[in-house]
This record gives structure tokens, C-alpha cells and sequence, in this order.
């Protein structure tokens, strides 16, 4: 059980006959409960790569295996949303209701499910972000960060198997960006849901197990946090900046200071310095 | 032009019998209202029933004053509908403006009309006043669902009425943000002719159009990324169902309704 990209590419055709390959013929496995982050710069294909997975655009050529369930088929219309997720950048264009439990139910209405099955995932899914005394209220009188969350939750009463997360914090301030992050890691902890996460921000991501770095529709890159964010020249390559622990533990090396280079998280930075005599 | 201040169909949420009953029971009470209303022919009953107004507002926990809002965007119309009848009945002269001429019977049947429509506005706007809009657009749906047979898109039209009134607040928001936008690089809206002011306008409603499209765009994606695909095969959290508490309650206002009506047609 996994979502396999099997030699999946996507091309948006525009007027006048132009072609843009948005992702070129790529192969990937995600398993169900891992953690894998993608990054890259704007325009690299990281929203079309979103979009393959749950099978909102179907590839080019190539295919989409989900669970073993190709995307291109007929059947798997509904299918595919309901074994993965997707949460989009813009809270605000992803709520359909004007009471925050109304939006909740929306994905689980869609599929169909009994009514009294779809209260118990609104607020299952409503406490696990933690909005459950906002079900009454109005999306709109929420904050950004609140909203989101909702837009999470809407997502999770439809109780897929992976969650994709298309650059989630970027339209939030830091309080509601913590507040996801939040809810995100709680999510990992205490469900088996493989999670894809989206993004710019490097900081984010430094728990993941793997990160796949894009470059204009390819994957450059593939490996574990450490192995990624401490390769400055692949960071480069991808318009990306290293998070600043690292450039602290890099420029403290330069100066002579014996720090190892490959940290990336304020601990181990820490606990590097507290060692030194 | 304040968008969180806004509200919509003046909605007051509160736990009340009359927020509990089915939005389709109501909706066809408050109809069964205004129609009767309109063959009460006696003053005296008519400003009986309008002791019934508070009695309601009480039984739907929905201050009084409240309720009364509802009346003022249409005070002009009222006045007008006066006026009219006051100066154009026959009868005798009370006093004379000129050539037009007050008379007794006009001043009787100008309060009356007048508390006829102003019994009709606040009957009706029980309705808004304690169903969301959410449980309206499913009342409508529920109601206009027969239709499905001959094609009619029911199902559409209330989401279409829930989407629009969950963008409603978005959209005046955004549009604050593009005027005061447009206004620090000097645009003028409030200033010249009417012409002028409407052609000011044009920087607003562009980049708010383009932008309401751009959302259109993303929801719709958001809504197939939820697996939306139509109206058959959907349930619902919150189904309508009629109880037997709806029924009691359908029951006592159509009783209540004859009654006035009666009354009115025996004195």
C-alpha cells in the first residue's frame, strides 16, 4: 500500500499550441505514516505534483497508482479524494459553509456517508485540531490561522489515508503558521497518516523523513533532512536558503570555531556549544 | 462599507422552539401569515394581531426592538403608501394642501394599509430572523427537490445561495482592502458627479472581479479535492425532518391564523 508515481508527467497546454511540461517523467513511492516534505522554488512543480497525487489532474503520460487504484480510471473518481487529501494554500477558498461544522461535513457528505457516521468525524476531526468550541461560528469570523485549521479538519472527516499539504502556512501570520505546525505534528503522533508536506519554508520541515527538492518539474534530490538542508550547493541549485542554525554552525566553523557543519535544528546547535570547553 | 459588521438577513442565533422548527414549516407559515393578512378586512383585528408580534418575539427569544429593524429600510414605502391613500380616497375633507385633499375615510384606510404591510414585513421576517441561512438554502432545496424530475437543478441553486453567502463577507473585505488601496494612490470615490463617482469605481470592481474569479477557480478545485461531484449521492449532516413537534407546532400557528381570519370576517 503506497502512492507510486510510475514515469508520471504533467503538461498544461496554453493557447496558441505551447506546451509547459510542469512535471517531467518522474517515479516516486510514498508509504502510508511517513512524513515527506517537497520543496523548491516557485514555478518548480510542486503544486502539479500535489494535484497528481490525489488525482485532481491525471498525468500526461505515466501513471498515478494509489493503493494500487490507477487515477486515470473512471472508478476512482471519488476514490482518490477520499484515500488522499488535499489541504490547498488559501484557507479562505477552500470553505464552502458559513458555520465551520457545515464545512467539516462537507467532504464526508460528499461521500456519501450516513448521517449519524458524519457527526462523529465532524467532531472527531474538529478535536483533533483542536476547534471543537468553534463549530458554531462563522469561518469568517475566524482567524487565518483558525481557518486553516478548519480546512484541515474538513479534510481529515474524510479520513484519508495520506494528507497532502500544499504550502499550508504561507498565507498564515507566525501564530497561526505555529498553530498548523502544531496540529501537524500532534497529527503524526497519533494517527498513521502519511503526510506530504509543501513548502518553502526549510524550518518547517527539519522532522521529515525524507525531502524531495524540485527544480523545474524534476525531483534533484531525494534524502533525509540532514543529508538535504546541510548540501549548500544543492540549496543553491534549488533558490533555497539554509535554516540558521546551520549558517550559524557554518560561519562559527569558519571562524575556526570546531563545530560539526551538518546541524539543523536550535537544539543540536545547543547542545554543540554547551560541549565545547 | 464595513464587512464584518454586515449582517446577513439579520439572523439572530438563539435557542428558541421557533429556531428549532423546520425552516420548511415555517417558510409555510409565515406564507399562510401574509396571505391571511391580506383578507383581514378589519382594522380593529388587524391591530389585534399585531399584539401577536411582540408574543412571538418573545417565544423566539429575539429581542423586540430587534424585530423592529426590520421595518425601517421600508418606512419610505410606508409613508408613501399613506400618503397616497390619505389624499386620493373620496369622502370628506379634513384638510387640503393645495389642490390634494385629506379625508377621514383616507386617513382610516391609509392606517390601515399601512399596518397591513408593516404586520406583513414583520411577520415575514420571523423567517430570516431564526433560520440561518444555511437552513434556508436547505429548505429551499428540500422544497424545490420535486422539481429534480423535470431537470430542475434544486440542489445547485441552494449551494449556489450557501456559496454566495459565505463569499459575501470575503468579497466586501477584499473590496475595503482595494479601495483604500486605490485611495492611497489618490483615487477619488467620493467626490464629482455621479458620473464621475461611477466611473471611479471602474478600479475597484476590476481587480475585484479578477480576483472573485481567481477564487471561483481555486474552490471549485478545493470542492473536487473534497470529492464534490454533484448532487446525487450526497447525504447530509443536518437532514430536514418533520417531528411531531413540527406538526404540533404547524398546527397551533394554522389555528391560530383561521381564527384572526374568522374573527375578521365575523365582525
Amino acid at each position: 500500500m503506497s502512492i507510486n508515481l510510475n514515469a508520471a508527467s504533467f503538461s498544461y497546454l496554453r493557447p496558441k499550441g505551447r506546451v509547459i511540461k510542469a512535471i517531467l517523467p518522474t517515479t516516486l513511492s510514498i508509504q502510508p505514516g511517513e512524513f515527506v516534505a517537497v520543496v523548491g522554488a516557485n514555478g518548480s512543480g510542486k503544486s502539479t505534483l500535489a494535484k497528481l497525487l490525489n488525482g485532481l489532474l491525471l498525468p500526461t503520460n505515466g501513471e498515478v497508482l494509489i493503493d494500487g487504484h490507477n487515477t486515470k480510471d473512471a472508478d476512482n473518481k471519488i476514490f482518490a479524494p477520499r484515500q488522499v487529501g488535499l489541504v490547498f494554500q488559501n484557507p479562505d477558498n477552500q470553505l464552502t459553509a458559513t458555520i465551520v461544522e457545515d464545512d467539516v461535513a462537507f467532504g464526508p457528505e460528499n461521500l456519501g456517508i450516513p448521517p449519524e457516521e458524519i457527526r462523529a468525524r465532524v467532531d472527531r476531526a474538529l478535536k483533533t485540531v483542536g476547534m471543537t468550541e468553534f463549530k458554531d461560528k462563522d469561518p469568517h469570523n475566524l482567524s487565518a490561522g483558525q481557518r486553516q485549521k478548519i480546512a484541515v479538519a474538513g479534510i481529515l472527516a474524510m479520513e484519508p489515508k495520506y494528507l497532502v499539504m500544499d504550502e499550508p502556512t504561507s498565507m498564515l501570520d507566525p501564530v497561526g503558521r505555529r498553530d498548523i505546525l502544531e496540529t501537524l505534528s500532534e497529527l503524526r503522533q497519533k494517527s498513521s497518516i502519511g503526510i506530504v508536506y509543501i513548502t518553502h519554508i526549510i524550518e518547517e520541515i527539519v522532522e521529515a523523513d525524507r525531502i524531495l527538492v524540485m527544480t523545474e518539474g524534476k525531483i534533484t534530490a531525494i534524502g533525509a533532512p540532514r543529508e538535504i538542508l546541510t548540501d549548500e550547493s544543492l540549496m543553491e541549485m534549488a533558490s533555497l536558503y539554509v535554516t540558521r542554525p546551520t549558517e550559524l554552525a557554518r560561519r562559527l566553523a569558519k571562524k575556526g570555531v570546531p563545530v560539526s557543519k551538518d546541524l539543523i535544528t536550535v537544539e543540536e546547535v545547543v547542545k554543540e556549544l554547551c560541549s565545547l570547553k | 462599507m464595513s464587512g464584518r459588521s454586515l449582517a446577513l438577513g439579520q439572523y439572530y442565533a438563539a435557542k428558541s422552539p421557533l429556531h428549532a422548527l423546520d425552516p420548511r414549516v415555517k417558510l409555510f407559515l409565515s406564507l399562510t401569515i401574509v396571505t391571511a393578512l391580506f383578507f383581514v378586512d378589519n382594522l380593529a383585528v388587524l391591530v389585534g394581531a399585531a399584539f401577536l408580534v411582540p408574543v412571538l418575539a418573545s417565544v423566539a427569544k429575539v429581542p423586540f426592538k430587534w424585530v423592529l429593524k426590520g421595518v425601517r429600510p421600508l418606512v419610505f414605502i410606508l409613508f408613501f403608501t399613506f400618503l397616497i391613500h390619505l389624499f386620493l380616497t373620496e369622502g370628506a375633507t379634513l384638510f387640503a394642501i393645495g389642490p390634494l385633499r385629506a379625508t377621514g375615510e383616507g386617513l382610516l384606510k391609509g392606517i390601515f394599509y399601512s399596518t397591513r404591510l408593516i404586520l406583513v414585513i414583520l411577520f415575514s421576517s420571523f423567517i430570516t430572523l431564526t433560520t440561518s441561512p444555511v437552513q434556508l438554502a436547505d429548505a429551499i432545496e428540500s422544497i424545490l427537490s420535486p422539481l429534480k424530475v423535470i431537470r430542475f437543478p434544486a440542489h445547485e441553486i441552494a449551494l449556489m445561495m450557501t456559496i454566495a453567502l459565505r463569499f459575501i463577507p470575503t468579497l466586501l473585505t477584499e473590496a475595503e482592502t482595494i479601495m483604500k488601496a486605490q485611495k492611497g494612490r489618490g483615487a477619488n470615490f467620493d467626490s464629482g458627479n455621479i458620473l464621475k463617482r461611477a466611473r471611479s469605481f471602474i478600479p475597484l470592481l476590476i481587480p475585484l472581479f479578477i480576483s472573485a474569479f481567481r477564487r471561483a477557480d481555486e474552490l471549485a478545485l478545493a470542492m473536487e479535492a473534497r470529492g464534490y461531484a454533484g448532487g446525487s449521492g450526497r447525504t447530509r449532516l443536518h437532514s430536514l425532518k418533520i417531528t411531531p413537534r413540527d406538526v404540533a407546532w404547524l398546527f397551533l400557528g394554522l389555528l391560530i391564523i383561521f381564527s384572526v381570519v374568522g374573527l375578521s370576517w365575523r365582525l
